[in-house]
């Protein structure tokens, strides 16, 4: 009798088993999509399938382009800083040379934005970084808080909007930092400077 | 002379253009049959192989879409031109870079078809690269469904002719690969728009 009541339930369990994991709430997994590559008929090389453009990354930064002045940079911003040069930046301590920033709350920048939906900290912000040369970084520093426990879903929002873009004109770099999620959109002609990460340099 | 001068001034006007044609030569690209649509949508699609490729360091999942010209004696199915028999493996290790461009430690870059056990040795060759791609000349979609190890987005991939086809084939793949429920679930048409 104990057997057979114990078959019974085994074999309730492998019936009810499956309904309830197929049941169990699905979430969605963002997928980035980059631009595509175009092979010849021997797949032997490949070049991009579209012709892109500075104009195409301007598109979706509000104008704001690699190599722009920072009172270029600040004049393009929805809400611009009322004194702006070089002079008065402060230096980013992580880069081996001069390189200075500025930077924004997230949430002021219109297109700068990124399709975030969800929540960022209170505390997120989006540092421009320049050398004398100009803009070479547009950094997103996504930190969570207590009323936003988690920013991975707006870091991949921003690597969605940035990724669609050939990494030969913007190239889009997530990464973590401590509890902070990093989204750095980089010129890909800034040389050595290109990999060097916020606070990889801890003093 | 006075009354062939109307029929005279009707050729020196026909004969203007013709005149002011041959004195300024026009662009030497200038095709006037060309109409102003590049490419012909009723072309046959060209073959299309996507790759899904994550990024472990992060759980980022890139679509890389490649697209192979085709063949001469290609012939089209469905309007679809067909893929090689055989994809190259230098196709799936070009899809790599899309990561590994972007990352610290290329070792971060796997492809997103994982094997069992990859939450215990999150390595490359516990990835496949046959598993991680879906062709244009046999399925519209590409999916994944994952589970979440620990913060290690643990996954597998299946190729469906519908969204919904793709998206259960591949949460099915996955919970049967890995013994997990695989509710983190994502998918993407296999052609470029």
């Amino acid at each position: 009798m104990r057997i057979g009541r114990f078959l019974l339930g085994l074999g309730l369990l492998a019936l009810l088993a499956p309904r309830a994991m197929a049941q169990s709430e699905e979430a969605t997994k963002r997928i980035l999509i980059v631009p595509p590559l175009q092979w010849d008929s021997g797949a032997a090389s490949f070049r991009p399938a579209f012709r892109q453009t500075a104009s195409d990354f301007a598109n979706l930064t509000g104008g704001i382009v690699f190599g722009l002045k920072p009172p270029e940079v600040n004049v393009l911003l929805a809400e611009p800083q009322p004194r702006l040069d070089w002079n008065s930046l402060p230096l980013a301590p992580e880069f081996p040379e001069d390189v200075r920033f500025f930077w924004h709350k997230i949430g002021k920048n219109g297109a700068l934005n990124a399709g975030i939906n969800s929540c960022v900290g209170e505390t997120s912000y989006l540092v421009f970084l320049f050398r004398s040369r100009g803009l070479f970084r547009i950094s997103y520093r996504l930190i969570p808080d207590r009323a936003c426990p988690s920013v991975a879903d707006a870091a991949t929002a921003v690597m969605a909007h940035f990724t669609t873009i050939d990494p030969t004109l913007a190239l889009a770099m997530h990464y973590r930092n401590g509890n902070a999620q990093v989204v750095d959109i980089v010129d890909p002609g800034s040389g050595h400077l290109r990999t060097i990460r916020w606070q990889q340099r801890r003093r | 002379m006075a009354r062939f001068r109307p029929v005279l001034m009707f050729l020196v006007y026909a004969l203007l253009p013709v005149t002011s044609g041959q004195t300024a030569p026009l662009p030497f690209d200038r095709d006037l049959n060309i109409p102003p649509i590049i490419e012909d949508s009723g072309a046959p699609v060209q073959c299309t192989v996507a790759f899904l490729i994550t990024d472990i360091s992060t759980n980022d999942t890139f679509l890389m879409r490649m697209r192979i010209a085709p063949t001469e004696e290609a012939r089209p199915t469905r309007n679809r031109l067909p893929c090689p028999a055989a994809i190259p493996p230098r196709m799936a290790v070009r899809a790599l870079d899309v990561c590994t461009v972007r990352t610290e430690d290329p070792n971060n870059c796997v492809y997103t078809d994982m094997a069992r056990g990859f939450d215990r040795d999150p390595v490359q060759r516990n990835t496949a690269s046959n598993g991680s791609r879906c062709r244009s000349d046999q399925s519209d979609f590409i999916a994944l469904a994952c589970w979440n190890a620990n913060g290690l987005d643990v996954c597998g991939v299946a190729c469906g002719q519908t969204e919904a086809d793709a998206r259960t084939q591949a949460r099915a793949r996955c919970e049967e690969k890995h013994r997990q429920s695989c509710a983190i679930i994502g998918s993407a048409p296999v052609l470029v728009p």
